[in-house]
């Protein structure tokens, strides 16, 4: 899937406005807490944003990653259609469920089968009812849950008038706020996953880019968020014993300790 | 029998360790892994397996490893458990109840604590009995505690065997000091029964771990200093990583005065003959344990042609590194790759497994099936995923269930149990922990394995468990927990909160019920049709007795530090939550064929050819990572069956 103008733009607004990295920083610099240098976003002048972390590539790059999510997906979907189409298809096993029996004597498995799909972060699970009553659950991509929803927010935003630079930030924040409570969000379609489950994706993906997760070692200001928290940890890192050693002392003069024997 | 045939089904701790000691001993070895290897899935995808900036990615990608959904480590594409508290309720999908699924099981994700049982561990109803607890706990509150059929003292030389193949990196001395200055050890120690249950030569403190202790950390050092003051006896965590700092982990040589104890065993008899002369690498501390993938160097070949394994133990780096070589040299030994078994061939007049079928899903979207024949199966695929199999095998009531036994006693440990504290918000704090530094746990204590209070009538006890020092490994993936209910700015605080957090975790016993069983969901079935495991699991009276004794315990660890912290730590209430890392029972071992799923040796007992190996085994489910009593008993069981065979007997009989 490839991301249309509108729709990185409408990223950007809102990656921004839920990850607030500027003033997140400056409550760190309040309290005191210098972080290691170099940490360009620290130098005067300099108002680090979400974005400047590369989070709209960084998304563009997950969406153009997926075609083994979206091969399962299709493929779980033709399984939900007919569960035992594959495992009736062995040799021998098309009457298998009907001969399990419990302790009994009874029928330890129902003729009709459901496959089902667990929680999952790379796909959203949409609800579907059967006729029989009960409920299933079919997959959504990240992809499939990108375009149908970055569509509503740029059809959405564009009626509002929500891209024109001269409005306001407050309006944007308070539509974000319309974002995060889907029942009373008005002109967002019925048959997509609701605004609140596409929050909730981006704001993961965020998380992703923000914390520099996936090789190469992040650089200069796309370590920001890692540092300003004070996480020592990157791909590649190692440590002797005295650097531990080292660490502990510090906590010991921290908390008032003496060194052990 | 001349050559017998072994199909092992799994590769974690028990199948992977089983599987070398029979391919060591001259027998044809099928080994059939439903994962993949990810190892050199992962590793491939560097030119060379060089990476210009010098480290592993596969493991060092945590995006793949620890934040991908579907966890590509944990269980199979398509495949899931359902899970239901009681036998009233329907169950539903769930995502927790699975080890590993990749070359190495479990082992592979396992996090390296390397506990030794206890002797009252194996004796678990006879010490109920003597405190006078035994009629309540199994007839009115409805558990099935009961003795091992074997004893610690049986296991002591394969334990010795088992950590010097995992390399555990500890302090035999701090660990019996650990356990004997714990208050409930102290209380016992003067009662007969007790005196004969932990005689004076129950563990050697001179016989040292084959590693020094791994570094104390600075999450360890806070945590040993509140055991300490809250005199809970702490000593370090046993850990099965080659210690850092220390010269090349010699395996062969380490092997060789293990197994001195067994000198009576054919297959032991020259123990120096049995391992090659690789070595493995010191531990560097990279801190990517979290979910405790580790393969550093094990594609790597030196300038010698040795390749060096890789520091964390796991079958992975340690038993099945071996079986690649023996199968170089040209021993009939196989190991299969996502191979998913879906039956046990089983001859019912015969009372004799015949092999197995299972799906070659190399292609998961174009499953072949196969069949396999063999003289002997041996089964080590998790607690969960073994009595599933056996619920498809065999007869229509499932193999080994003649007495309606296969699947009950299901254990999973409690590890909803534990205390979090947050150091105040200074300075100086952000980093002062050190989350880092190598795998999660540091420090241990075994002060509350049992735990009263003073109103508790005398003698009487509730058996729990082991507590550890658990470092905050990465502060993001708490918070993608998080983005249910919090959103931008929180999430930033949030992660500010979790690198200022220090966990103290209970590893809890959930004592063994019938009613807590594995079978099959009558409808739900994987993306390839097979009824996946319906895992019904509740938690009784013992466990919230138990609870209620240990909470005070767990906070009171924190009492020296508390002007340093931002609140009063806090003591998880999620008792009932099921995680499923720790999966144990389902095929009860024991003399009763009535009782039990499979006898001493682990055969099952309506099919004595075949065995099961991993956590299922065990009738009651320790305080303790289970792992190396896992691996400990596959070294017994393969003893057993290699000696039986090279002594021209038959293991079935």
């Amino acid at each position: 899937m490839k991301l249309s103008k509108p729709q990185r733009l409408i990223l950007a607004k809102l990656a921004h406005l839920l990850f607030p990295v500027e003033a997140w920083v400056q409550d760190k610099v309040k309290l005191g807490y210098d972080p290691p240098n170099p940490s360009p976003w620290r130098v005067s002048g300099s108002k680090p944003t979400v974005n400047d972390l590369g989070i709209v590539g960084f998304i563009e790059n997950l969406l153009a990653h997926e075609q083994d999510d979206e091969k399962v997906a299709r493929r779980w979907k033709q399984v939900a259609q007919h569960p035992l189409k594959f495992h009736d298809s062995l040799p021998g096993r098309s009457r298998w469920r009907r001969t399990r029996k419990d302790a009994t004597g009874k029928p330890l498995l129902e003729s009709n089968a459901v496959f089902g799909a667990a929680a999952s972060s790379n796909f959203v699970l949409v609800e579907e009812q059967l006729t029989d009553g009960q409920t299933q659950f079919s997959p959504l991509t990240r992809g499939e849950l990108y375009q149908s929803c970055l569509e509503a927010l740029v059809r959405i935003t564009t009626d509002r008038g929500l891209l024109n630079p001269l409005i306001p930030d407050s309006a944007r924040v308070a539509f974000v706020e319309e974002l995060k409570s889907p029942s009373t969000l008005t002109g967002w379609p019925s048959h997509i996953p609701n605004s609140l489950e596409f929050l909730r994706q981006l704001e993961r993906d965020v998380l992703y880019a923000a914390w520099t997760l996936q090789p190469p070692v992040a650089e200069g200001i796309r370590k920001v968020v890692a540092l300003e928290t004070g996480e020592h940890r990157r791909p590649g890192n190692a440590y002797r014993r005295d650097e531990v050693q080292l660490a502990v002392t510090k906590l010991e003069q921290f908390l008032g300790l003496s060194p052990l024997p | 029998m001349s050559s017998p045939s072994f199909v092992v089904i799994g590769s974690g701790g028990g199948g992977g360790t089983i599987a070398w000691i029979l391919a060591r001993a001259g027998y044809k070895v099928t080994l059939l892994e439903q994962g993949d290897d990810l190892a050199d899935s992962q590793f491939s995808k560097t030119a060379n397996g060089i990476d210009p900036e010098g480290f592993d990615r596969g493991p060092h990608d945590e995006f793949f490893f620890r934040v991908k959904r579907p966890d590509p480590k944990r269980r199979l594409r398509g495949d899931y458990n359902t899970f239901r508290r009681t036998s009233a309720e329907t169950a539903k999908p769930f995502k927790n109840g699975w080890t590993g699924s990749t070359l190495g099981g479990g082992s592979v994700i396992w996090g390296t604590w390397a506990y030794r049982a206890l002797p009252i561990d194996y004796k678990l109803a006879t010490t109920f009995k003597h405190m006078g607890m035994l009629n309540r706990i199994n007839q009115q509150w409805k558990y099935s505690v009961a003795d091992w059929p074997i004893d610690y003292a049986e296991m002591v030389p394969f334990y010795h065997v088992a950590e010097t193949l995992l390399a555990v990196s500890g302090s035999r001395e701090g660990f019996v000091q650990g356990v004997t200055d714990s208050p409930w050890f102290t209380s016992l120690a003067g009662e007969t029964w007790f005196q004969q249950m932990f005689p004076k030569s129950w563990c050697d403190p001179k016989v040292e771990y084959p590693c020094i202790p791994y570094p104390i950390t600075p999450v360890g050092r806070l945590v040993y200093e509140g055991m300490r003051a809250a005199k809970q006896s702490p000593c370090p965590l046993p850990t099965a990583i080659v210690s850092p700092g220390t010269t090349p982990y010699e395996t062969r040589r380490k092997l060789a005065e293990a197994a001195r104890a067994l000198g009576g065993s054919d297959f032991w008899k020259t123990p120096e003959t049995l391992w090659s002369d690789r070595v493995r690498q010191a531990c560097n501390m990279c801190g990517f344990c979290g979910e405790y993938l580790c393969w550093g160097g094990a594609h790597e070949v030196s300038a010698l042609g040795q390749k060096p394994g890789a520091p964390k133990s796991g079958t992975h780096s340690t038993v099945l590194q071996e079986l690649y070589d023996l199968k170089d040299q040209g021993h009939p030994v196989e190991i299969i790759t996502n191979a998913k078994v879906f039956e046990i061939l089983y001859a019912e007049k015969r009372q004799r497994a015949k092999g197995v079928k299972f799906l070659d899903v190399k292609n998961s979207d174009r499953p072949r099936p196969r069949e396999l024949a063999a003289d002997f199966v041996i089964l080590s695929g998790g607690a969960v995923q073994s009595a599933r199999l056996l619920w498809m095998s065999g007869p229509s009531r499932g193999l080994g269930n003649q007495h309606d036994q296969l699947g009950r006693n299901a254990t999973f440990h409690l590890f909803g149990l534990s205390v979090k504290a947050v150091l105040k918000a200074t300075k100086e704090t952000p980093g002062l922990l050190h989350g880092e530094f190598g795998h999660t746990g540091n420090v241990t204590s075994f002060a509350p394995y049992f735990v009263r209070r003073d109103s508790d009538p005398a003698g009487e006890w509730f058996k729990s468990g082991t507590i550890t020092s658990t470092a905050m490994k990465n502060p993001m993936e708490k918070a993608i927990e998080k983005t249910e209910t919090v959103f931008g700015s929180d999430l930033l605080k949030s992660m500010d909160t979790l690198n200022r957090t220090i966990e103290i975790r209970l590893t809890g016993d959930d004592l063994p019920r019938p009613t807590n069983r594995v079978d099959l969901d009558p409808a739900h079935v994987d993306e390839y049709g097979l009824p996946v495991a319906r895992i019904t699991r509740d938690t009784g009276i013992h466990e919230w007795q138990m609870f209620d004794r240990v909470k005070p315990m767990l906070s009171s660890i924190f009492d020296p530090f508390k002007d340093k912290l931002e609140w009063p730590p806090r003591v998880s209430p999620h008792l009932n939550d099921l995680i499923g890392d720790h999966q144990m029972g389902t095929c009860r071992m024991g003399d009763d064929p009535k009782k039990s799923v499979i006898d001493r040796w682990c055969r099952v007992h309506e099919a004595p050819n075949l065995f099961v190996v991993d956590s299922s085994f065990m009738p009651t489910g320790l305080g303790l990572n289970p792992m190396v009593s896992v691996v400990a008993n596959a070294l017994r069981v393969g003893t057993f069956i290699a000696d039986t065979l090279a002594k021209g007997g038959d293991p079935s009989q």
